[in-house]
């Protein structure tokens, strides 16, 4: 489903949306250039999740952890070098934490990423964003 | 006394020993270099790169220091926040080496060390004062009431104004991470375009909290609009707005607390353009501009061990059982 947003609000608001379709073990991968939208649409998700502190992006401490409804696990890779050796980051441990993980720039962690994950490509279209979310069954 | 600092949050190895509350007998700082070949930090390589240069980093810190382990009374080091991985080499260390010389072993938070890196470049600095730490990790606003006592008057919402730089000079096609590099480039460009005040709107006017996303985009849009840009001009227009933002929030605080010193600390505070700005505002407004050099601006362990040897004697030792933590406000119980 492709969805068109005018505003930081609306981004957020889908972001709320999104949230209330994930479960345990959720793995959303978030794709955008800088300035696209991502974490903007994260701070809605984790909003819909019940997290009360203020998110922030998390590209210095690469991953940050929120307490929800659910753990959420909020993974920023942009600082992450592509070919490095990513098995031995430990994305797996946060996939499999029971929580719900959130990962930026997450093409750099393509080959871990689970078969079911939900994908968010964010674009910047004239006068908003174009978000196509995948994965999922039905709309938003 | 003689305290041991050990600093390894990031991407720096660092040790230091401080004699007392303020004198730096040694300060070692050994950066990862190895995260350029690979375009950015990778955190196994970072923690890897710490657990080589550990043991090497302290024998030179002491030696500058003409100390042996034997002469330290206190060990420290930074368990948050910061990459977890980095983490759990320098506090195990810092750990076993106060337990196996008997001695006291202190945690200590990063970002306080920031605010003590004031003190050890002013030693004749007294609280209260406003301090603002400005990295590329962190914007924070503290209210220092005594040393070790702060309140967070404002932080950001989104990015470090650091993080903007260097990911505005991403934009810029100067690289990552190229806050430095953006400084130079804005030398000679003008500040002709009016990039967006963050956080200046209605609900947010009296707010002491920054954000910086939002002035990100609004240089990704110029760029896409404008393919021909002058680069140099919008890395100039870029850092006017952000020092701008900077600037704004740091008077209001000031007056608002009825404070007469502002001190900053961090990478940031390194920005030529940054202190020129605020050294006008300190006189206009009349206060105190304290700003530390260049080394102890970005990340040392003597900031560290200065934050330990106060806190070892205001609240004593840390448990051996202390965690690393990714993240930490400061001044959270727990330090």
């Amino acid at each position: 489903m492709v969805y068109t947003t005018g505003s930081a609000a609306e981004t957020m608001s889908l972001g709320r949306r999104l949230a209330g379709r994930l479960g345990p073990g959720a793995v959303v991968a978030f794709h955008g250039e800088l300035g696209s939208g991502k974490t903007t649409m994260i701070k809605g998700v984790c909003a819909g999740l019940g997290v009360t502190e203020t998110v922030k992006s998390p590209s210095f401490v690469i991953a940050t952890e929120y307490a929800g409804r659910l753990p959420v696990f909020h993974l920023d890779l942009y600082r992450v070098a592509a070919d490095a050796e990513l098995d031995e980051l430990g994305l797996d441990e946060y996939f499999d934490g029971g929580g719900v993980c959130l990962v930026e720039w997450a093409e750099r962690c393509e080959a871990l990423l689970p078969a079911d994950a939900v994908r968010v490509r964010l674009e910047s279209v004239a006068g908003g964003r174009r978000v196509e979310v995948s994965g999922l069954a039905g709309p938003l | 006394m003689l305290t041991l600092g050990i600093e390894t949050s990031c991407d720096e190895t660092a040790a230091a020993v401080l004699d007392g509350r303020t004198t730096v007998r040694s300060s070692v700082v050994s950066s990862q270099f190895i995260h350029a070949n690979y375009g950015g930090v990778v955190p196994e390589l970072a923690a890897r790169a710490h657990a080589r240069l550990i043991v090497p980093v302290v024998r030179n810190a002491l030696a500058a220091a003409a100390c042996r382990p034997a002469d330290l009374g206190c060990v420290c080091a930074t368990h948050a926040p910061g990459l977890m991985g980095a983490l759990l080499v320098g506090l195990p260390f810092a750990k076993a080496l106060a337990w196996s010389l008997e001695i006291p072993f202190v945690g200590v938070n990063h970002l306080e060390g920031h605010v003590f890196a004031l003190r050890l470049s002013h030693p004749d600095l007294e609280p209260p004062f406003l301090a603002a730490v400005l990295s590329g990790g962190h914007t924070e606003l503290l209210e220092v009431h005594d040393w070790c006592d702060y309140s967070e008057l404002g932080s950001t919402m989104d990015d470090a104004v650091g993080e903007a730089f260097d990911k505005v000079a991403k934009l810029l096609g100067l690289g990552y991470p190229g806050g430095a590099a953006l400084e130079e480039l804005a030398r000679s460009g003008r500040p002709a375009i009016r990039f967006p005040a963050p956080l200046q709107d209605g609900a947010h006017r009296d707010s002491l909290d920054f954000s910086f996303s939002g002035l990100k985009t609004a240089v990704l849009y110029h760029l896409h609009d404008h393919p021909n840009a002058n680069r140099a001009d919008v890395a100039c227009s870029f850092q006017d707005a952000a020092i701008e933002a900077v600037n704004r929030r740091l008077v209001q605080a000031v007056e608002r607390r009825r404070l007469g010193i502002v001190g900053i600390s961090g990478g940031v505070a390194a920005n030529d353009a940054l202190r020129r700005r605020l050294a006008r505002s300190a006189d206009e407004f009349g206060f105190r501009l304290v700003v530390p050099p260049l080394d102890l601006c970005t990340d040392n362990a003597a900031m560290i061990a200065a934050v330990g040897a106060e806190r070892l004697a205001r609240f004593g030792p840390s448990p051996l059982d202390l965690a690393a933590r990714a993240r930490l406000p400061i001044g959270a119980p727990g330090v």
